[in-house]
């Protein structure tokens, strides 16, 4: 690739670098640590981004729903669908993690204690299990299975408004699907402890047998669903989940959707990164414009005793060029290793930024947000980092060398 | 007096020794100053502003009401039992700048759904003088202080139990005195609040419509909202307590002091980012003075009193750039508060959602005092770290021999 | 008071065998008025009897008075005050301070020594007479010429009224009829005000004038010539 004359410039370039060791180190570490910091800041915020839709799709929202046409519409839950094998096999022929089929209703109770909105959701236990742990997270009584009769399973906040135990009943308030207003009795299977004080108060579980009676007024012997809520590795693929469903007549709804406040949370988290990064790349190039730019004129003597032997302007850019290019491999491999040792560590032990808030997590939306961020590392990231350093040296160098050179033709 | 005159004309000259240079340092450091300055006031007044507006629409800056009302250890609880009278406020002038509410959670049907909701009993004329709640309903109207039983309703409530525009809804709920509550209603008016979730939860009628249905007396009510906090701290009463929003919304509080954090967490990487910069720039600049320092030293100057001439240079430098910088930061400010930010520059053009409502996303910005002291010894202190590595080599190198 | 090295060594060790002299068993006075050369060929050991006299560098063996006071005991401070009380520096490329005037750099060691700024006036004024450069006192250093930057170096020297001048080479950078006029000065601050100069030197015009010429080979004075 390089031929003799490339090579040996590519020699002289390095050993510049090395002649001011010192200098070319402190410029490259400067450079490296800026990039560094930034590039730490954005996996901060992914992290941070990460977390709070983690936080989100846990709420029983899913990263997509599936949503049958009148629920879509008003969130009707009068006209479930049958959860098919065709259904089924349409779902899972998507890159999806678990699904679990649901039928919703909004219900109320009333007591002495107060009075509270619920959404009682009827689901397929063992389906269930695979798309939220709550199963795991009873801290009273045991989870539904799928033969329970008029059992609930709720959560330790409404538990604890209400004063209700294993066992106890509750009577739930709601409209029946002809628009009856209906009171029944259902049976305190469990307790769980999960997500947040919101979501413990608001969300009751049942099978599909009891909701069916419940809601329909008879149970149809198969899974029904308003919503299929879905769990995946992220919104990656939402181009082809939309493509997919829509061919089926059903609404495909993002977790963003089902939850703007949050959605604009993340945008707004986004949008600050990418200032950030204008600023400190604008920054970090002005500032070290002028220590490379001293660099080179130093060498002016040098080089132009050089150009006085007969060394063109076209060898000193090749010169310029090589010493860019080792400064950008050194530097761009400095942050990156800098980044993967501190991000590596931190990606495990976490960030804890709860002192910035006087200790008290942050919550939006009803969603409690973590207050121990994971950074995290990815290729982007990577990818960011040597593109910041190579444009901060690149620019930085070959104005350097413009004006050194400009100097050089200007006087010879 | 007068060595320490010639001390600092030695510094200033030598800070002018490579005029370009300097000014590209000066310029760096004025810009970086004035960004953080700019940013500070951006984060600070941004979420007064946003604040303000988001609590003029319905929440209020603080709300007068029984001790008991709200749950001490959570003020998203409350109990609707405690009421108070016009009696238990002392300072007569407080009624005046505030609106009484009445609290009613109830149960709300439409032709084929209940929902649990918030109603709320409004001063209709009171409301629409001080807050801007009557600008969210965007299909129909505001309510009418001389009718009674009417209702407006957040747009996504309405679709949920499937209401339109003068349709008649059910309200049930607990009276105070024990009994069933119910009343028909219709509706008048829907509000839109950008899709955040106050859209489903809240239901507003006039106050005496409130009443009745909570069979309350004429004379009680169960809070007075205030939208003005002309200090910071709040009136104090014997038989009634005032709660300030941040304690009724703690999470929008603690979401407006992260950012705040973040923000000087931003200044400080910034800061530190110039600093290498400067850093390189000052050891290079020192660097090439070597030669001179020795000779200096040859001379009898001491290496304190060379080092001395150096920090006063830098530190003069600082000064020049804060000041500039401070000029910068101030006059960006002062822009931004004749030309409003739109904040959803950073959401892509997405409305802006904070406590379940849409924000008015135009910003403006004024300066912060405290700011313009705490940003230049933020500066004072990198520059101070800045030099210790280029002050080190000269201390080491500056005696030497002819 | 007089200066006085006394069977100085100056060794650089570059390792456990090898030992080099920059200086070997320097004895010398430099009495009051002195006009002395140190003269040798490149290497030879003038800059470091120069930088030992001057208190740069310590001996490895030997000793440095100047009256009763041993200069080899100071600490680095003490010898640079030592410096600023008693010496003056002329160096072969002037080394002005290219942000001060001329006047200032004259001004500079006077300032560093604390005087009155009535004092510090006169003795300036008083400085550039002797050099001849009255007028020139406002100009920088890049406004004045070769011989003229010489001059206020050695105003900037003599303001302090030193008791020893040191000059490393100080005409080696000017042209032969400014030399002349740079040595025929110093003769006549030496003859007028009995000043002590001490010389480093390859100039054979300076060489045939200084009263004492001390030869140095290989660190050693080799032989010790006065010129009557």
């Amino acid at each position: 690739m390089l031929n003799n004359e490339n090579r040996y410039l590519f020699k002289f370039a390095w050993r510049s670098i090395q002649r001011n060791a010192g200098r070319s180190f402190f410029i490259g570490f400067s450079v490296s640590l800026a990039v560094m910091i930034a590039v730490w800041v954005v996996s901060v915020f992914d992290g941070l981004n990460y977390q709070i839709e983690k936080a989100v799709v846990n709420t029983n929202v899913g990263f997509y729903q599936v949503q049958e046409p009148t629920y879509a519409r008003s969130t009707d839950a009068s006209k479930p669908l049958p959860y098919s094998g065709e259904v089924y096999e349409t779902i899972h022929r998507l890159p999806i993690k678990s699904a679990s089929p649901e039928l919703v209703l909004d219900g109320n109770i009333s007591t002495p204690e107060g009075a509270a909105g619920l959404v009682v959701l009827g689901i397929e236990p063992e389906l269930h299990k695979k798309f939220l742990p709550i199963h795991r997270k009873m801290i009273q009584g045991e989870f539904l299975t799928s033969k329970d009769l008029n059992s609930v399973v709720i959560g330790q906040e409404l538990a604890n408004i209400f004063k209700y135990h294993v066992g106890d009943q509750i009577v739930l308030n709601y409209q029946d699907t002809n628009g009856e207003l209906r009171s029944e009795i259902l049976i305190i299977k469990g307790i769980y402890h999960y997500n947040s004080k919101a979501f413990e108060k608001r969300y009751v579980y049942t099978n599909q047998q009891t909701w069916q009676t419940l809601f329909l007024n008879q149970y149809h012997d198969q899974i029904l669903y308003n919503r299929i809520s879905i769990m995946t590795d992220g919104l990656k693929s939402e181009p082809m989940f939309r493509d997919y469903i829509k061919k089926t007549g059903m609404e495909l709804k993002t977790w963003k959707q089902l939850n703007p406040e949050m959605a604009v949370v993340l945008d707004f988290h986004d949008g600050m990164i990418k200032f950030f990064f204008i600023i400190i790349g604008l920054t970090i190039t002005m500032t070290i414009m002028t220590p490379v730019r001293m660099l080179w004129q130093e060498r002016y003597k040098e080089l132009r005793m050089m150009s006085i032997l007969g060394v063109s302007a076209n060898k000193f850019w090749k010169i310029g060029i090589f010493e860019v290019f080792q400064m950008i491999i050194l530097s761009s491999f400095a942050s990156s290793l800098f980044l993967i040792i501190l991000i590596g560590i931190q990606s495990h032990t976490g960030i804890d930024f709860r002192s910035l808030n006087d200790g008290v997590a942050i919550e939006r939306a009803g969603i409690k947000l973590p207050g121990i961020i994971y950074p995290i590392l990815s290729a982007d990231q990577i990818v960011i980092t040597f593109t910041f350093v190579i444009f901060v040296l690149s620019v930085s160098y070959l104005w350097s060398i413009y004006r050194t050179l400009t100097r050089l033709e200007a006087e010879l | 007096m007068r060595s320490l005159a010639f001390l600092i004309k030695f510094s200033y000259r030598n800070l002018w020794r490579a005029p370009k240079r300097t000014i590209i340092m000066v310029l760096s450091l004025s810009l970086g100053t004035g960004f953080i300055i700019w940013d500070l006031n951006f984060a600070y007044s941004g979420s007064k502003e946003v604040m303000k507006e988001f609590l003029s629409q319905y929440a209020g800056q603080y709300h007068i009401t029984h001790p008991e009302y709200y749950n001490k250890e959570s003020r998203k609880r409350f109990n609707n039992y405690k009421t108070i009278t016009d009696e238990v406020i002392e300072d007569k002038t407080l009624l005046e700048k505030s609106s009484r509410r009445v609290t009613a959670p109830i149960f709300i049907s439409g032709e084929k759904k209940t929902l649990g909701v918030l109603l709320t009993g409004l001063e209709i004329e009171k409301e629409k003088k001080i807050s801007t709640l009557y600008e969210s309903v965007n299909v129909g109207r505001f309510l009418d202080p001389n009718n009674r039983k009417e209702i407006i309703l957040g747009k996504k409530l309405a679709e949920r139990i499937e209401v339109k525009m003068g349709d008649e809804v059910v309200v049930i709920g607990q009276a105070l005195d024990g009994s069933v509550a119910n009343d028909l209603l219709t509706v008048v008016g829907l509000m839109d609040f950008g899709g955040g979730e106050l859209e489903e939860s809240l239901a507003f009628t006039q106050y005496e419509s409130a009443q009745e249905l909570m069979a309350m007396n004429s004379d009680t009510y169960h809070q007075r909202v205030n939208f003005e906090l002309e200090e910071e701290t709040l009136p104090q009463f014997k038989n009634a307590v005032a709660t300030r929003w941040d304690e009724i919304l703690p999470e929008i509080g603690v979401s407006v002091r992260f950012i705040d954090s973040l923000t000087w967490m931003v200044s400080v990487i910034i800061v530190l980012v110039i600093s290498l910069g400067l850093s390189n720039t000052l050891m290079i600049t020192f660097f090439e003075r070597e030669q001179e320092f020795q000779s200096l030293n040859i001379i009898g100057a001491k290496t304190s009193w060379i080092t001395k001439s150096l920090m006063i240079e830098v530190f003069i430098m600082g000064t020049i750039a804060i000041f500039f910088g401070a000029i910068i930061g101030h006059l960006a400010t002062i822009y931004c508060y004749y030309h409003p930010i739109n904040l959803q520059l950073f959401t892509g053009g997405k409305n802006i959602i904070m406590g379940g409502m849409t924000i008015q996303p135009l910003v403006r910005l004024s300066p912060v005092m405290s700011y313009y002291w705490q940003v230049p010894l933020m500066i004072y202190f990198f520059l101070s770290l800045t030099m210790i590595y280029p002050l080190i080599r000269v201390i080491r190198r500056s005696s030497y021999a002819i | 008071m007089q200066f006085e090295l006394n069977n100085v060594d100056k060794v650089y060790q570059s390792s456990e065998e090898i030992k080099v002299y920059g200086a070997k068993n320097i004895s010398l006075k430099i009495p009051e008025g002195e006009f002395m050369a140190l003269v040798g060929p490149s290497g030879s050991g003038k800059t470091t009897v120069l930088n030992l006299i001057a208190g740069l560098i310590i001996p490895t063996a030997g000793s440095l008075k100047h009256g009763d006071q041993d200069i080899t005991s100071m600490s680095l401070e003490e010898r640079t005050k030592h410096r600023l009380d008693y010496m003056g520096f002329i160096f072969q490329d002037y080394q002005l301070l290219p942000i001060l005037k001329a006047s200032e750099n004259i001004e500079f060691p006077l300032q560093l020594k604390g005087l009155s700024a009535s004092e510090i006036k006169d003795r300036v004024e008083w400085a550039l007479k002797q050099v001849g450069l009255e007028k020139m006192g406002h100009r920088y250093p890049k406004q004045l010429s070769g011989g003229q930057q010489q001059r206020v170096s050695i105003a900037r020297a003599i303001a302090g009224k030193p008791q020893l001048i040191l000059a490393d080479e100080p005409t080696a950078n000017l042209d032969s009829k400014t030399a002349q006029e740079i040595i025929e000065l110093f003769k006549k601050l030496n003859q007028e005000f009995k000043l002590t100069f001490v010389f480093s030197t390859h100039d054979q015009r300076l060489i045939d004038q200084v009263r004492t010429v001390l030869y140095i080979k290989d660190g050693q004075i080799t032989e010790v010539k006065n010129n009557a």
